[in-house]
């Protein structure tokens, strides 16, 4: 696995894993590690199933950042406690925007 | 109040959807050079990063910036070649034994334009060969560079550009211009504008 990818999935975590834990922040230790581990799987799904299948960088980061949000919104409600599916939404949506943010900069 | 400001929210979510999906492949191309001794590991990358570098677009060439001798790489690839480049899905071009100087590696049909590419499009990318160790030899497979009768494609032209961005090169013009950004934003505020309703429906009933 290349050193570039590496770092920017570090650049990930080191940016969505504060956020969502913040969010839930009566939970923050268990919300930081479903973080952790849902971003993670969303970032390899996102550049080594997304962008090969993808018919354009377009497709390629309109698909990716969408499931990410999507599904780590869905981890989040499911393992928050008391599951709470709205603050799970804004989360992934802000935490999302934020490192995607970072990113384009 | 709150209710307006998550109507805001979403108002601004469509609009910004609506405005990303006109926009088009703004990924540019360009080439990512690694210099090692005297030998320069040239990648392409961007949207042609599957390619192969030594045989895409016609190949490459390289300038002599101080003598102005155009050379062509020969197809020459290192797999082990560790380069600081990304060159996990395309081949890059191994070029050896380079005398020490300034040059210039560029495709001898060059890039196209892709105007909405954050930084232009490039004609080539200038490299510095530092090395005066004399002793140098090809790899067994390297039948070496060839000379190359044309003139680069970037002659004529002043600022090694194919062409610039036609949007501003700061971070918030590019963020604006990379594919699908508002598309993603405007998501994202949809998103979180569904749950920050929710939950300020919920603080709501609480105080009521």
């Amino acid at each position: 696995m290349g050193e570039h990818y590496l770092l920017a999935l570090a650049t990930t975590l080191a940016i969505e894993v504060p956020v969502v834990a913040a969010a839930f922040f009566r939970t923050w230790w268990r919300m930081a590690i479903a973080c952790a581990a849902a971003t993670t799987c969303t970032h390899l799904a996102m550049h080594f199933v997304v962008r090969p299948l993808a018919g354009s960088h377009l497709v390629f980061i309109v698909v990716g950042e969408v499931m990410a949000t999507v599904v780590e919104g869905v981890v989040y409600a499911l393992v928050s406690r008391p599951r709470d599916l709205p603050r799970a939404f804004l989360a992934s949506a802000l935490a999302n925007s934020l490192s995607f943010g970072f990113g384009l900069l | 109040m709150k209710r307006n400001a998550s109507l805001m929210l979403v108002f601004l979510a469509v609009v910004a959807m609506s405005g990303g999906a006109e926009a088009n492949c703004a990924e540019g191309n360009y080439y990512g050079t690694d210099v090692m001794g005297r030998t320069v590991v040239v990648c392409l990358l961007g949207q042609v990063y599957s390619y192969d570098a030594c045989t895409f677009q016609g190949g490459l060439i390289r300038e002599n910036v101080e003598t102005g001798e155009v050379v062509r790489l020969a197809d020459h690839h290192d797999a082990e070649q560790d380069t600081e480049q990304d060159a996990e899905q395309g081949e890059c071009c191994v070029d050896e034994c380079v005398p020490p100087g300034t040059y210039r590696y560029g495709l001898v049909e060059p890039f196209d334009c892709i105007g909405a590419a954050c930084g232009g499009t490039p004609f080539y990318e200038e490299v510095e060969v530092e090395d005066h160790n004399l002793a140098c030899s090809l790899s067994e497979d390297n039948p070496g560079t060839t000379a190359y009768d044309g003139d680069p494609p970037w002659h004529g032209d002043g600022d090694g550009m194919v062409c610039e961005s036609v949007y501003s090169d700061g971070p918030f013009g590019c963020m604006v211009a990379q594919p699908g950004a508002r598309a993603v934003f405007g998501f994202n505020a949809l998103f979180a504008a569904l749950g920050l309703s929710v939950l300020l429906a919920r603080r709501l009933r609480r105080r009521g």
